[in-house]
């Protein structure tokens, strides 16, 4: 796509470093404490997440499944700078990750759009904090909005939208940076499942057009098996990678409606489906 | 049923309403009858009073037209509209300044509600004399009243605006690296702005009260001082006149609060109608 070369253009990639995402050895820990006498004690410790590792090869979707409550979302946080590990270290394009940074970016489960900012304006809002000057932010806006099929509404608010298109327009935002690493926390966890369907295989394409790797939290067996290369499957409490399964590329004649009802991938899910119960039975 | 809707042919003549009806569909039709009907009933009954207790509705608009003929009435308003705006605007920008730092750090929330809970419970009136004898009875008096007044609905609207920011907003401007003094006013002034322009119209609404109050027992002057003069001497039509002159700023100033805040918080109206 035209559109998307420029900011290629703008942002060489670099051929020295390792690319991709690599998380070694994170441990995570939440304690409770009460305050007595001035002292912070402890009163009860859970352990969310413990030894995970895995990699992310440039331009790889990556999804973490598992039940609620496995950590998988806490997991992203920490990779977005948004929490902090107890222990291990994750490196993005060779660089330690210590906190938010302008080449990840999130689409969070509940859309986190402004409300009082217009469409064209939320997709601008990253832009608009690195300064860029307001003609060129809305133009490189406006792409992403065309990307995600959202041209026309522009002008209007997030309360104005259906749940889908507020979805669109927080993947669209998220894009805006041409972030190296796109992270998504349950993205369609809160849209009704025709939108969801819908959103998944656009999702396909526009992914199939930019090229981030991509993080993906999910509890959808059938999301993690249409949209990831791999699937990283957690049990819960503490949270642990318990499987890695990866996924046959689809032949490019396959559509998206196909191959959700392709036998060969009605079999990993399946497979995907037991390893789940395995560990907790769920579905 | 042809089950069919649409513009009708424009032939239809269409059905009287019931008086009940009509009152029901033309609330301003109610309201001018019931306002012309108290005048004339005041007008009445007015005539026959003593005019030392009591006025009528065609002696206060004389008194209207001699107030306003011999520019006194123009001079009050604007003795009393000076200190009033500037308090206003101290307590604007004072107001939000303590709401936004008490909203932010909770340290500084601490050390600072025992004065604006205390300083708010007391009623400001109390505090009249006191501020006498500080700030003697001119202007400086005045503006001190106002703010006394008006900056605590503004100080603990903007405060709870900024406690009231989700979490889910201010991840957003985390994960998007956004700098410190980009999350405040990008994100926590706009998403507390609705709260703010509340405390602000409140304030307005308490600022013409303390207004008033100041002129009644500081130097008596602006339109206070025209109804304590009029009301001393016993002409009780100009007395009116003050009254009403105040009674229509305080309207035109809440319509404008309102409409500002219609302006800049009609996002969250409809984000609330959406739930």
């Amino acid at each position: 796509m035209a559109v998307l070369e420029r900011d290629l253009a703008t942002n060489p990639v670099s051929p020295v470093v390792a690319k991709g995402l690599a998380v070694s050895h994170v441990h995570k820990t939440y304690r409770s404490t009460v305050a007595k006498w001035g002292r912070k004690i402890v009163t009860s410790e859970l352990s969310v997440l413990e030894d995970i590792n895995f990699d992310a090869h440039p331009g790889e979707v990556v999804t973490l499944l598992g039940p609620s409550g496995c950590g998988k979302t806490t997991l992203l946080r920490i990779i977005a700078g948004l929490a902090q590990a107890d222990s291990g270290t994750i490196k993005l394009d060779g660089n330690k990750v210590v906190g938010p940074s302008k080449d990840k970016a999130v689409v969070f489960q509940h859309f986190g759009l402004l409300p009082w900012l217009d469409v064209i304006s939320n997709v601008a809002f990253p832009l608009k904090l690195d300064g860029i000057p307001l003609a060129e932010r809305t133009a490189r806006a406006e792409r992403y909005i065309k990307l995600v099929n959202l041209n026309g509404f522009e002008r209007h608010y997030p309360h104005n939208l259906s749940g889908g298109m507020q979805q669109r327009v927080g993947i669209a935002r998220a894009l805006a940076r041409d972030p190296s690493l796109l992270l998504m926390d349950e993205p369609f966890g809160a849209l009704d499942a025709q939108t969801r369907e819908v959103l998944q295989e656009e999702l396909l394409n526009i992914l199939a057009k930019t090229r981030n790797t991509v993080i993906l939290v999910t509890h959808s067996i059938t999301e993690a098996v249409l949209v990831s290369k791999h699937v990283l499957v957690f049990s819960s409490l503490p949270g642990r990678i318990k499987n890695v399964v990866t996924i046959p590329p689809r032949s490019s004649d396959m559509s998206a409606a196909e191959a959700r009802t392709s036998l060969e991938r009605k079999e990993i899910e399946r497979e995907l489906r037991e390893m789940l119960r395995e560990h907790e039975g769920i579905q | 049923m042809s089950g069919q809707t649409g513009p009708l042919s424009g032939k239809d003549p269409g059905t009287r309403m019931g008086l009940i009806e009509f009152f029901d569909t033309y609330p301003n039709v109610v309201r001018a009858i019931s306002v012309v009907l108290f005048l004339c009933v005041w007008e009445i009954v007015g005539r026959r009073m003593d005019p030392i207790f009591m006025t009528y509705p065609v002696a206060i608009f004389r008194a209207a037209i001699g107030l306003i003929a011999s520019g006194e009435l123009l001079k009050g308003f604007l003795q009393s509209l000076v200190p009033f705006a500037v308090g206003m605007l101290i307590s604007i920008v004072l107001g939000i300044a303590i709401g936004l730092a008490m909203g932010l750090w909770r340290i500084f929330e601490y050390a600072t509600d025992p004065y604006v809970n205390a300083l708010n419970a007391i009623p400001r009136v109390a505090l009249v004399p006191l501020i006498i004898l500080w700030f003697g009875l001119g202007v400086l008096a005045k503006i001190v009243i106002v703010v006394s007044v008006a900056i605590f609905p503004i100080i603990i609207n903007t405060y709870s605006g900024v406690r009231d920011v989700r979490g889910a907003l201010l991840d957003v401007g985390n994960a998007y690296s956004a700098s410190k003094w980009q999350s405040l006013h990008l994100i926590i002034l706009p998403a507390a702005l609705p709260f703010i322009m509340t405390g602000v119209r409140v304030g307005l609404a308490l600022g013409i009260i303390g207004m008033v109050v100041a002129e009644f027992f500081t130097a008596v002057n602006g339109l206070g001082g025209i109804i304590v003069e009029y009301g001393n001497t016993f002409q009780t039509a100009k007395m009116f006149v003050a009254i009403f002159a105040i009674g229509i700023l305080g309207v035109i100033l809440s319509e404008a609060a309102m409409a500002l805040e219609r302006h800049w918080a009609s996002w969250r109206v409809s984000e609330r109608n959406r739930q």
